[in-house]
């Protein structure tokens, strides 16, 4: 079971607004998608992530607003895939969140101080991680525990999803 | 949506809260254009209006003012800058009052000694560095867990708080000073990077170092000064009985740091050409006239660079030789940002009470240079000024003479001092 799942892409796409395409996994496993592109068929996550951030409205705001940032964007993209989507092991998750607290230790979003999409599906992909942390832990990584709140109070990119409580912070730290 | 004229001087940290909230709502706010600080805000037309005289001051479309630079932004904000709910408006006055009771005084008593606009005072220093210690700490521990002062967007708490921390992080907060602040750092970057306060303030760069005392600094920034008042006075003639002279408060440091250049160097606008000014004068420094004369003119740039002969209008008034190369003196001092691009050597000739002054002087571009910057305008009408055609025999017999301090003046009168400016 991994988590760059049909589901992650369908609530990115649902926050983007732009229809994902027909998702399938194809027959080496990988996720793909067949319309998002004209006659083609794009294959793996970070890929049809930022097909849909071309698609979109606005790409600049999604992916970054100058080339620096965009390389940034697509790094933590590529991460998604490679780490955090295996994060649903708890010796990976453990790596994951220490990681990622110390890239969010000096900024405030994971690509610097824009929200970019990186921000948007890494928060997708940890939630089911983040809402099942204790206090203590939500504690020991606060830089997560503060990130995570500021995505979270987004209402189109929480959409359905819990919002995590973080109110008892300030005592476990 | 409200609109407006904002009066302030340029880069002005209080007023940086209304622009930058505007830029956020997309109010229309337009600073004042022909606004003089210390002119502007001391007329009647103004006072009638802000009887304070104080800066930022705003007047909205329809004729109402505001003063105090957190009014006007909150004035000139959108809902969410100033808050949604009742407790983050709270929350936001809150840090109004933090911003300017907490940090700016400690930040104006470290910082304005430093830049030479305050008379240096060890102990209110440590002091203030003490203060300012505090209230990061508060500040840091505040933000360990929040992205922004208040809620989780960006508020007038941010933008205040930021713009008030400005002065710090540009002079002071050298990396080693603000590392044990890491979550105040990465919220103020975050604040000043978003896009609608680089159209503000521009691209901002964080100390590489602290900005260390310099006494010659506070000795010239107050001649500056003090010469600008005197030439004011002198403008308006008779008008009055002269003023007392003011302490050197905070509002005069605000004075002095609205007068001071802070716009960049004006030569920068002219094409550098291939005369490089600094190993002429390295040359100069060194070597015989001999070797740097013949270099001064193998390197010399006529299209870019232009000579000019600057020769003292009053040579009646001159008395003491001393007084004199002291006027010389004094009026390199307050050219000194000229300094980069320019150089001369002005002579004295003669003795006491019977001397005149002249000098050549050579700088980028090929029209007068001092009136690309009021400040340079101070000492520049004394002089008569011609300029002189590098071509031409005589002009390379006056930089021989001028540049190897040798020679009489034109009534004969001998070499007596020479002041180089470079």
């Amino acid at each position: 079971m991994v988590l760059c799942s049909v589901e992650c892409v369908q609530r990115v796409s649902q926050y983007l607004r732009i229809p994902p395409g027909n998702l399938y996994m194809s027959e080496n496993n990988i996720l793909a998608s067949d319309d998002i592109l004209p006659n083609q068929c794009v294959e793996g996550f970070s890929a049809i992530v930022q097909a849909l951030i071309m698609n979109s409205t606005s790409p600049a705001r999604h992916l970054g607003s100058d080339t620096e940032k965009q390389a940034l964007t697509r790094q933590w993209l590529e991460y998604a895939v490679l780490r955090i989507n295996y994060a649903d092991n708890a010796l990976n998750s453990k790596r994951i969140l220490r990681d990622l607290n110390d890239a969010l230790k000096s900024s405030p979003y994971i690509t610097g101080t824009e929200m970019t999409l990186a921000d948007v599906v890494s928060y997708h992909l940890l939630h089911g991680i983040v809402k099942d942390l204790s206090q203590q832990e939500k504690a020991q990584y606060v830089n997560i525990s503060r990130w995570f709140d500021n995505i979270q109070q987004d209402d189109e990119i929480r959409q359905k999803l819990q919002l995590v409580n973080f109110d008892l912070l300030n005592l476990y730290l | 949506m409200a609109s407006g004229t904002l009066y302030t001087y340029p880069e002005n940290f209080r007023a940086y809260k209304a622009l930058i909230a505007a830029q956020y709502s997309g109010a229309k706010v337009k600073i004042a254009e022909d606004f003089i600080f210390g002119e502007t805000n001391k007329s009647d037309a103004f006072l009638k209006k802000f009887p304070l005289g104080k800066v930022p001051a705003f007047e909205t479309a329809d004729g109402k003012y505001i003063t105090e630079s957190n009014a006007i932004a909150y004035y000139v904000a959108n809902e969410q800058l100033r808050g949604k709910t009742d407790i983050e408006r709270a929350e936001i006055v809150q840090w109004f009052g933090f911003a300017d009771s907490e940090i700016l005084p400690a930040s104006c008593a470290w910082v304005f000694p430093l830049l030479g606009l305050m008379q240096y005072n060890k102990q209110t220093i440590e002091h203030a560095k003490d203060d300012v210690k505090k209230a990061l700490t508060a500040l840091n521990s505040h933000l360990l867990t929040r992205t922004y002062l208040v809620g989780e967007r960006l508020t007038l708490a941010d933008i205040s708080v930021a713009t008030t921390l400005l002065h710090l992080y540009q002079y002071i907060l050298e990396p080693s000073l603000r590392k044990p602040y890491q979550n105040v750092n990465r919220w103020f970057q975050t604040v000043i990077y978003q896009p609608e306060s680089i159209n503000v303030i521009g691209a901002f760069k964080l100390a590489d170092k602290t900005l260390e005392y310099d006494p010659k600094k506070f000795a010239d920034v107050q001649e500056k000064s003090s010469a600008k008042k005197e030439k004011k006075e002198k403008r308006k003639e008779q008008k009055k009985e002269p003023k007392e002279p003011r302490e050197a408060d905070v509002d005069l440091a605000d004075e002095i740091a609205a007068a001071e250049p802070k716009s960049k160097d004006p030569f920068d606008t002219m094409p550098k050409g291939t005369f490089d000014m600094d190993s002429f004068k390295r040359c100069y420094s060194n070597e015989e006239e001999t070797v740097s004369i013949p270099f001064f003119w193998k390197e010399f740039d006529p299209e870019h660079y232009s000579i000019w002969f600057g020769e003292y209008k009053y040579p009646e008034e001159l008395t003491k030789v001393f007084m004199s190369c002291n006027l010389i003196g004094g009026m390199y001092q307050r050219l000194d940002k000229m300094r980069k691009a320019a150089f001369a050597s002005v002579c004295l000739f003669g003795e006491d009470n019977n001397s005149t002054i002249s000098g050549i002087w050579v700088w980028r571009g090929q029209d007068l240079a001092f009136t690309l910057s009021p400040d340079w305008q101070i000492d520049y009408e004394s002089y008569k000024w011609e300029k002189l055609d590098p071509n031409k025999d005589e002009t390379k017999a006056l930089v021989k003479q001028y540049f190897s301090w040798t020679g009489t003046d034109k009534q004969g009168r001998k070499f007596n001092q020479g002041k180089i400016f470079k």
